[in-house]
């Protein structure tokens, strides 16, 4: 049995991470980040990083109230590019060293 | 200690480094009436203080409890839980347009009247009548009692001792302010004084995109704002967000010295260069280089026509952000790249407090500007995550009793400018009571 891509099938070689990298919010994804191990943080980055400028640019031909489904997943993987950056490129941890006490929640975003 | 703003430096690290001119008599605390001497923060932690401050500062002066926007139309209401003093505040539009507040209290029993599931939490909705869950009691919008079933089982009730108590209200910048006195001293506008009453022509409209967030702090309230009035902790605290060239130790040693403060009444205007500040010595991480955008913003800067008369007020060159500090917990921050933050700091008790963060932006018109949108909001929430860090450590140390005083440099006028203000009120209404 196969399932529907989730991503453009020009972004076919992201579609293993797409099942859990698009996420409806900014708190989700980051809770995600928090609760992944590093290495696969790092696997992530690795694969849509060098993706990303082809994945901005497909994106372009979209008016932004009109992105289509597969699209939006695209977008929504760069979403979680930019939250696990975080963890890879400024911490080396999935949180700031030293934040245990401290937590910021996003109480709402806008709907679209 | 001669040159301390290259300290550390080599002189081709200092080089592009930015200062800036101070006003007579030679530094921003002198220049605003404020000493130069050590401080104590006592009160940040000793609770007869706090319990006068409740008073003399909470109860007596305008404080934000939201915008215009979160009542859309005649008939909506939303509460706002002011658990440190005890005040359910009922804010609702009547049918005639106008924004009214009340104690959220039944007059029959004392039963809280809007609230949904959970009586401590905030709610909000629309109705044409506020009703009491308990007996049915039923009120106007404009506060007047409207039903009371089976009146005749009563005794003597007259409609005018059963309106709900009102709170005053009033509307600036569409924020919604209230005063819990019983003849505010002040005017709304008065209390503002001119220099910030003209922040309302900024157009907040224009970026209705809105993000919110929370925490709960273990320190002071004052802590947080504190925090967030100098620029001095940036090179530590931020060195990891702010320049991915520096070593792994996290510290930037570039300072970031800040242009212009102001005082204006009880309020205080930090404005700085922002995204413009220190350019010249910034190395790019390669995935803000991506998606133009970092922790103070996205780079593009969205057409939202013009930005009123209000805004840099001291016309400093390549502004970047005003941070407008209104007494006593509420902070609107204007960045020159089209959008805004508001801070409150609502005391929980002498040491903790709930920080309120919101941030709006303007409507994305493509993808690369919704994508710069995302990964500014994503490092700017790790930055204030940052910020809040340290304050349950400096809470702990202030209260240690280790040592009397504290030493401030100019760069944190404004923190003086806070702690003398709060002081002061709390001094008069201590006066007044014969305490």
């Amino acid at each position: 049995m196969t399932t529907a891509a989730l991503l453009p099938t020009e972004f076919a070689d992201l579609e293993p991470w797409a099942a859990d990298w698009v996420l409806p919010t900014l708190e989700d994804r980051l809770q995600r980040r928090l609760a992944t191990p590093m290495d696969e943080l790092q696997a992530f980055y690795d694969a849509v990083f060098p993706r990303a400028e082809a994945a901005m640019t497909y994106l372009d031909q979209f008016a932004i109230d009109a992105v289509p489904e597969t699209a939006a997943n695209l977008m929504g993987l760069l979403y979680s590019l930019s939250c696990v950056s975080v963890a890879t490129d400024v911490f080396g941890s999935q949180r700031d060293p030293n934040s245990g006490a401290t937590w910021i929640y996003e109480v709402s975003e806008p709907v679209h | 200690m001669t040159a301390p703003h290259i300290s550390g430096l080599t002189e081709a690290e200092a080089a592009g480094i930015q200062t800036f001119e101070k006003p007579a008599p030679g530094t921003w605390t002198e220049a605003l009436g404020l000493g130069t001497g050590p401080v104590s923060f006592k009160d940040c932690y000793d609770t007869e203080f706090y319990e006068d401050e409740k008073e003399a500062v909470f109860r007596r002066n305008w404080l934000n409890v939201g915008r215009v926007g979160q009542l859309p139309r005649n008939g909506t209401y939303f509460t706002k839980e002011l658990e440190f003093l005890g005040v359910s505040v009922l804010v609702v539009r009547d049918m005639e347009n106008e924004i009214r507040a009340f104690h959220n209290v039944c007059s029959h029993r004392g039963n809280k009247l809007m609230w949904d599931d959970f009586p401590t939490k905030e709610s909000k909705g629309n109705c044409r009548q506020i009703a009491c869950k308990y007996h049915g009691w039923r009120y106007d919008l404009d506060g007047e009692i409207s039903y009371v079933h089976n009146a005749p089982e009563f005794f003597d009730l007259k409609a005018e001792d059963l309106a709900l108590p009102k709170i005053n209200v009033d509307v600036w910048a569409g924020f919604i302010f209230i005063n819990l006195d019983n003849e505010p001293r002040q005017s709304l506008r008065d209390f503002l004084t001119p220099t910030l009453e003209k922040l309302e022509t900024y157009p907040f409209e224009k970026m209705p995109r809105v993000y919110r967030f929370e925490t709960v702090v273990g320190a002071n309230w004052k802590l947080f704002m504190d925090a967030f009035q100098e620029l001095y902790h940036v090179p530590y605290v931020h060195g990891k967000v702010t320049n991915n060239a520096i070593p792994q130790t996290g510290v930037d040693k570039v300072p970031q010295m800040i242009p212009y403060f102001g005082t204006y009444g009880k309020h205080r205007l930090m404005t700085t260069g922002g995204a413009k500040a220190n350019k010249g010595v910034r190395v790019r991480r390669p995935i803000d280089a991506l998606f133009q955008a970092n922790f103070i913003g996205t780079d593009y800067t969205p057409d939202i026509g013009p930005l009123g008369d209000g805004l840099n007020p001291a016309g400093i060159e390549n502004w970047g952000v005003d941070s407008w500090q209104l007494y006593p917990n509420f902070v609107i921050i204007a960045w020159s790249s089209n959008y805004w933050y508001t801070y409150h700091y609502w005391p929980l008790s002498a040491t903790s407090h709930k920080f309120e963060w919101t941030v709006g932006f303007a409507e994305p018109t493509n993808t690369r500007e919704r994508l710069a949108q995302e990964h500014a909001l994503v490092m700017m929430r790790e930055g204030i995550l940052q910020d809040a860090n340290t304050l349950e450590a400096t809470q702990l140390g202030i209260m240690s009793g280790a040592r009397d005083d504290f030493f401030l440099c100019d760069q944190e006028v404004a923190l003086r400018h806070l702690h003398d203000v709060v002081q002061a009120d709390v001094a008069a209404s201590r006066a007044e009571t014969g305490r």
